[in-house]
């Protein structure tokens, strides 16, 4: 033993402490199948208000949240810190064993890890940090320097492209097949941006061993959906959420995101497959298997916004293997997962054409006729709110100047068009939870309007168009942005100096992409517009801004003046739904404002980001809510609520349960992040145990 | 789908004016015993000091199954924060000290809100979710920001002390400033902790320095902020009582005795009953002289009325150690040899318990509790504690007990009138002690000594009986080293609370000490947990650093 702990160290001894004890993990990101499904059942709803706090891990090392799913492994936790430092943690007491620091300072989602084992000596742990992917010893948290180059891979390398100027930062972890990584990445919302590829790397050595092009090359399937030399300058069509792999089928499930830009495709005529779509794919080869796209030529930003789950149905009296996505728009679709048949049928509906010039809208769209969606999706004048008489009439005034139309409506210069649910859905990264005991289905949603228009890009060669193409998606023309999501960058004068933004434009910072195409010059330009609101005339040194000709005027909520939504409650909504019938078990509202609770206006619902599990013992447990910060244990079977808590930071991540020493915990990261300026975030690892025999 | 389909109508019910919450604190509802109301209105949760609570739903039985009602991690100063309604800026300086606030003080809980502190920050939170209702920053010219105590609160207003030597009033509702006062010279060094004690249209608030002015207290009145009057805990000028025990005026005008911990108030006497600071240099006496340094390290009576001291004990004549006596006085009404009789009871940082008598300061019982003390050769006629010369601070070294945190600190115990033990936050432990100012002339407050640590070599609960001074039970937390545990709790469901030095909060049996039910926080209880009842709910509540955690049956 001696030789051994002197080689590896006073981490690998802990870890072998650790790993003696007998444990139930909870190995993956999304749980097995992204199902989030235990099969413990130590705690029940007999018990369940008898949780406690066994132990807590403030984490803390930044205030942007990352989101984090931990995992278990050998009863050794695995999580991520807000700046990215790897951590593993003893899972029965809450203790540091190693802590991997990469000496990046990483910012925003990162939302899990990936363990892989050889099933002998090997155990490893890919970590995410950035552009990067590390390859660690689970022991120890050291870098293992066989993998890729020193211990790394660099996403930005092999998409054809100069890897200096791509943005791609893997926000949620890759998925294990055999030997292959298998991973996509977040890239930006507007051109430019790198390719969706995704790509599959062998776990020893990081080389690439393939490459599906989510835009089709010359020669592919799709190619004929876009322009033709689109796979060269188009961009995204890319899977941030996450995918699953059916092991035994050797498929590898995919759904991707728009491509850029998000809201405006003149240049971009045609389906745009893959984009917007569910891919079935040989795990093995990245060949395509089959495919489902379920926007055409996405211009609403309608990503497939979570990991699909893998479920088994009954239908006919027989069992069929499906595959579960959730959507942004709140529908749930499930197929086959052999063939990719839709087991309820999907209608193709016809759309109003866009009146934008030189955007060209798909004349139908597909949605299923079966489940009933889990959001609402048409804006009407009997759905405003009426919180107050006074803010029902701001409603109602606002109400009869938007365009309020339901799904598909291309949104137009002359006046704000309602999208509902909003641009976060509907579904979100959380993922849903599946239950096979019963075949139900736990979705948790947002349900509030957002409004969006387009706008004309003038030309002209300023640091105001420079600002506007690159930053107004997002912080709006009139740089208010839509807090507490993207902050006003109106509040930043006194605050940073110019130099200081424009390295967050360069890195990025929290859901903020990086600009690697803009230079040190330009983000120091537009640092000083947004600070000054002075436009220069840019120099004729300085590269020409090419702009489209329309853009996206930013990302707003429809709120109201107080900061609640505009809409009538629910606002957030926990749903139960039976996928061997379609209909549903059961549907709550999620999610209180405590200040309104306070005066009596309860159940709510709120916007809510997290994603639920449950397990064997009846229940199923979610945090998620912005506001209340609650963490909630529900019947599965009723939704009725048997216990909850309040967290230290809000829930905004998925919880785990796992067993050590014949002890149950059910695990959340505590983060916030979502819920306003003035609420502390950050990441606090909460577990929760019932007592121990006279403890 | 029916829970939804009700909602609308259900919501449209919903559209009341709020209840109003916070209805404010009448000053007689103080003279009330703990757990008697759902509150924890002061700084002992009565002003008996004794952190006992008649709450019995918390009890042996059900003490096994509390569960998590909410936890709230709060983030000192306006960083990264936009302004807004209920964030509240103030101050006369610039600077904000840091974001990570750290709870030492206790926590008020009335009528549904509570009232937490930090230095320069103070909050209003819902006590039934942990949601902030408002949050006021401080922005300070600087100073010591080594904790804050807690607030006072008088019907709709709250008092708290800034480092820099501010007392503020604060809408209770809104957490706006009502007004502010200088309560010391920021530029002779002082700086402020202590929780203001609210007795009838008394605003009671310390402060002190550590260089060489003296420590005071001073009452104001609630409404204007006008000083009532000022007790120097040291003789101010010729003729006052105790100037012999100096070595002359000067000395004593510069003799420390720092008011820094709140103390205990009885209404039947008016007698506010406090523990002063340390004398001033503390451990070089060259100027102070070899007298006892009257009223350093004493228990001392104040009647809150004239501010006029009614009787003292001194528990550390002529300290050279910085064993101030600012420790909670616990007020008990209890048997005494066979009769019933008002006492006083401390257990003092010098590692010795006193009982005494309440209306005269008599001695009752002295007796050493912190076993490894070794700074006293014994106990004097007085019943005080003799200090060993050879234990002072010496050029060559000397090995002393207990190292400069004391046996026990700030960290208040609490006292079982079902038990008759007194609780102790109690550690072992050690220093060398060296003199580094060898002119005889001596340094400045706490300066000239060198003191090297060599750790805590057990960290304990004492559970002391008033009535013999003897130890009855001591609970020693398995952990080695980590300084001292939090302060104490105790409730008529004898259960004692208090967390230990490895980051759990841990319910006792107070009868023997046993362990009945832990969580795991992470990191130490900074400040000592409180319980209330709230909605037929009895909760416990305790900070670690900046995360408040309240527990609950559910």
């Amino acid at each position: 033993m001696r030789t051994l702990a002197l080689r590896l160290g006073l981490g690998c001894l802990l870890w072998m402490q650790v790993v003696q004890a007998q444990s139930r993990d909870w190995t993956t990101y999304g749980g097995a199948g992204q199902t989030r499904y235990s099969s413990l059942k130590q705690i029940t709803a007999q018990n369940v208000d008898q949780l406690r706090v066994a132990w807590t891990y403030d984490a803390t090392d930044g205030t942007i949240a990352s989101q984090t799913q931990p995992i278990v492994v050998n009863g050794v936790l695995y999580g991520i810190t807000p700046s990215h430092k790897t951590i593993a943690i003893d899972a029965a007491t809450g203790k540091l064993l190693w802590r991997f620091d990469s000496a990046i300072e990483g910012r925003g989602p990162n939302r899990g890890l990936v363990y892989w084992t050889d099933g002998a000596q090997q155990h490893r742990i890919f970590a995410s940090v950035q552009s990067f992917v590390y390859a660690l010893d689970a022991r120890t948290g050291k870098v293992l320097p066989d993998f890729g180059k020193d211990g790394r891979i660099d996403l930005r390398e092999g998409l054809g492209r100069d890897p200096e100027k791509q943005s791609i930062i893997l926000t949620s972890p890759g998925v294990i097949y055999k030997d292959l990584l298998i991973v996509g990445g977040r890239t930006p919302e507007s051109l430019p941006a790198p390719p969706g590829d995704i790509r599959a790397f062998d776990v020893r050595t990081g080389k690439l061993r393939w490459s599906f092009h989510t835009i089709p090359h010359p020669g592919e399937f799709g190619y004929d959906t876009w322009p033709k030399d689109a796979w060269t300058n188009s961009g995204a069509a890319n899977n941030w959420t996450g995918m699953v792999v059916d092991e035994k089928r050797g498929i590898v499930f995919v759904p991707t995101g728009s491509t850029a830009s998000d809201f405006y495709g003149a240049d971009r005529v045609g389906d745009n497959l893959f984009a917007n779509s569910l891919i079935a794919l040989n795990a093995a080869t990245g060949e395509r298997v089959w495919h489902f796209q379920a926007v055409k030529h996405d211009i609403w930003d309608r990503d497939f916004p979570s990991p699909p789950s893998l479920v088994t149905i009954k239908r006919d009296g027989k069992t069929v293997d499906a595959v579960a996505q959730t959507t942004k728009h709140g529908w749930v679709y499930l197929f086959d997962r052999t063939n990719g048949k839709p087991l309820f049928p999907i209608e193709y509906r016809g759309y109003p054409a866009s009146t934008i010039p030189g955007e060209f809208t798909a004349d139908t769209q597909p949605l299923p006729t079966k489940p009933a969606p889990f959001a609402r999706q048409r804006l009407t004048e009997n759905m405003l709110t009426d919180r107050t008489p006074e803010v029902h009439q701001w409603a109602l005034d606002q109400f009869r100047t938007l365009r309020s139309d339901g799904q598909f409506i291309p949104f137009g210069v002359d006046k704000d068009t309602v999208i509902f649910p909003g641009f976060d859905g509907g579904a979100e990264w959380g993922g849903s939870a599946f239950d096979p005991e019963t075949g139900l289905l736990y979705v948790n949603a947002n349900d509030l309007p957002w409004i969006a228009s387009l706008g004309e890009n003038k030309g002209g060669n300023t640091v105001q168009q420079l600002y506007l193409t690159n930053c107004a998606a997002c912080h709006r023309d009139d740089m208010m942005g839509s807090p507490p999501g993207i902050p006003s960058l109106v509040d930043l004068r006194d605050k940073r100096r110019a130099d200081e933004i424009a390295t967050v434009i360069r890195q990025g910072a929290g859901r903020m992409p990086s600009f690697p195409n803009l230079s040190r010059l330009d983000g120091i330009l537009i640092a000083e517009y947004v600070l000054s609101g002075l436009s220069k005339q840019l120099q004729s040194t300085e590269a020409p801004v090419s702009a489209p000709a329309y853009r996206f005027t930013g990302y707003r909520k429809w709120l109201d003046p107080d900061g609640y939504p505009a809409v009538a409650p629910p606002w957030g909504t926990l749903n139960a739904i039976n996928l061997n019938t379609g209909e549903y078990a059961w549907k709550i509202p999620l999610g209180e404002y405590p200040e309104l609770a306070a005066k009596g206006m309860k159940d709510t619902g709120t916007e809510n980001y997290g994603g639920p599990i449950v397990t064997a013992g009846g229940l199923v447990f979610i945090g998620a809510t912005n506001f209340d910060r609650k963490f909630h244990a529900f019947d599965k079977k009723t939704g009725k609520l048997l216990w909850e808590t309040v967290l230290p930071m809000a829930g905004n991540a998925t919880p785990i349960t796992y067993e050590v020493a014949g002890r149950q915990y059910v695990v959340i990261h505590a983060t916030g992040g979502r819920s306003g300026p003035a609420k502390p975030s950050g990441g606090t690892y909460v577990a929760f145990a019932l007592p121990q025999n006279g403890k | 789908m029916k829970s939804l389909m009700n909602l609308t109508a259900k919501l449209s019910i919903l559209l009341v004016p709020a209840l109003l919450a916070g209805q404010g604190l009448d000053p007689t509802e103080l003279l009330k015993k703990l757990g008697t109301t759902g509150d924890w209105a002061t700084y002992g949760g009565d002003y008996t000091g004794r952190r006992y609570s008649s709450l019995t739903q918390l009890n042996q039985s059900t003490a096994k199954n509390l569960t998590l009602a909410w936890s709230s991690k709060l983030v000192a100063g306006t960083q990264g924060r936009r302004p807004g309604p209920n964030l509240i800026v103030s101050g006369v300086g610039t600077l904000e000290a840091t974001a990570l606030a750290n709870i030492k003080g206790s926590i008020l809980q009335v009528n549904g809100i509570l009232y937490v502190s930090a230095p320069d920050n103070a909050w209003a939170i819902d006590s039934r979710d942990g949601h902030e209702i408002w949050h006021y920053v401080w922005k300070t010219r600087g100073g010591t920001h080594i904790g804050n105590r807690g607030l006072g609160m008088w019907h709709n207003r709250l008092y708290m002390e800034t480092p820099d030597d501010f007392l503020v009033c604060l809408d209770a509702k809104t957490g706006k400033e009502v007004w502010r006062k200088e309560l010391a010279d920021f530029d002779l060094q002082y700086f402020s902790t202590p929780a203001p004690i609210v007795v009838g249209n008394h605003i009671l608030v310390g402060t002190g320095n550590d260089l060489d002015m003296p420590g005071y207290l001073q009452s104001f009145d609630p409404e204007t902020g006008d000083v009532q009057w000022k007790f120097y805990p040291i003789p101010m000028k010729k003729g006052d009582p105790g100037l012999e025990t100096w070595a002359n005026l000067d000395a004593a005008r510069h003799g420390g005795g720092n008011m820094w911990v709140p103390g205990s108030y009885d209404p039947d006497t008016h007698l506010y009953i406090v523990g002063t600071g340390n004398p001033s240099p503390a451990y070089t006496t060259g100027t102070r002289g070899e007298g006892d340094n009257l009223y350093t390290c004493s228990v001392v009576a104040i009647n809150v009325e004239t501010g006029k001291i009614a009787w003292y004990y001194q528990t550390s004549p002529h300290d050279t150690h910085d064993w101030d006596s600012a420790q909670t006085p616990v007020l008990i009404d209890g048997e005494f040899n066979g009769r019933p009789r008002k006492m006083v009871l401390q257990a003092s940082r010098n590692g010795y318990f006193f009982t005494l008598d309440r209306l005269t300061g008599e001695l009752l019982v002295s007796s050493k509790f912190g076993e490894s003390a070794n700074w006293a050769k014994g106990i004097n006629a007085k019943g005080q504690p003799a200090r060993d010369p050879a234990k002072d601070f010496h050029a060559g070294g000397s090995l002393v007990s207990p190292a400069n945190q004391g046996v026990t600190n700030w960290p208040p115990p609490a006292y079982s009138p079902d038990t008759g033990l007194m609780y102790v936050p109690t550690q072992d432990s050690y220093a060398m002690y060296y003199l580094t100012e060898t002119d005889p002339r001596g340094a400045m407050g706490l300066g000239g000594k060198e003191e090297l640590a060599l750790g805590t070599m057990r960290s304990y609960i004492s559970a002391i009986d008033y009535k013999t001074g003897k130890t009855a039970w001591k609970h020693v937390y398995p952990t080695l080293g980590g300084g001292l545990g939090s302060g104490m709790m105790t409730t008529a469901g004898k259960l004692l609370f208090a967390g230990d030095v490895a980051g759990n909060i841990v319910a006792y049996n107070a009868v023997n000490g046993k362990p009945l039910w832990h969580s795991y926080l992470g990191s130490q209880v900074s400040n000592a947990p409180e319980t209330y009842s709230l909605d037929g709910h009895q909760y416990v509540l305790v900070a670690a650093g900046d995360t408040l955690y309240s527990f609950t049956l559910y």
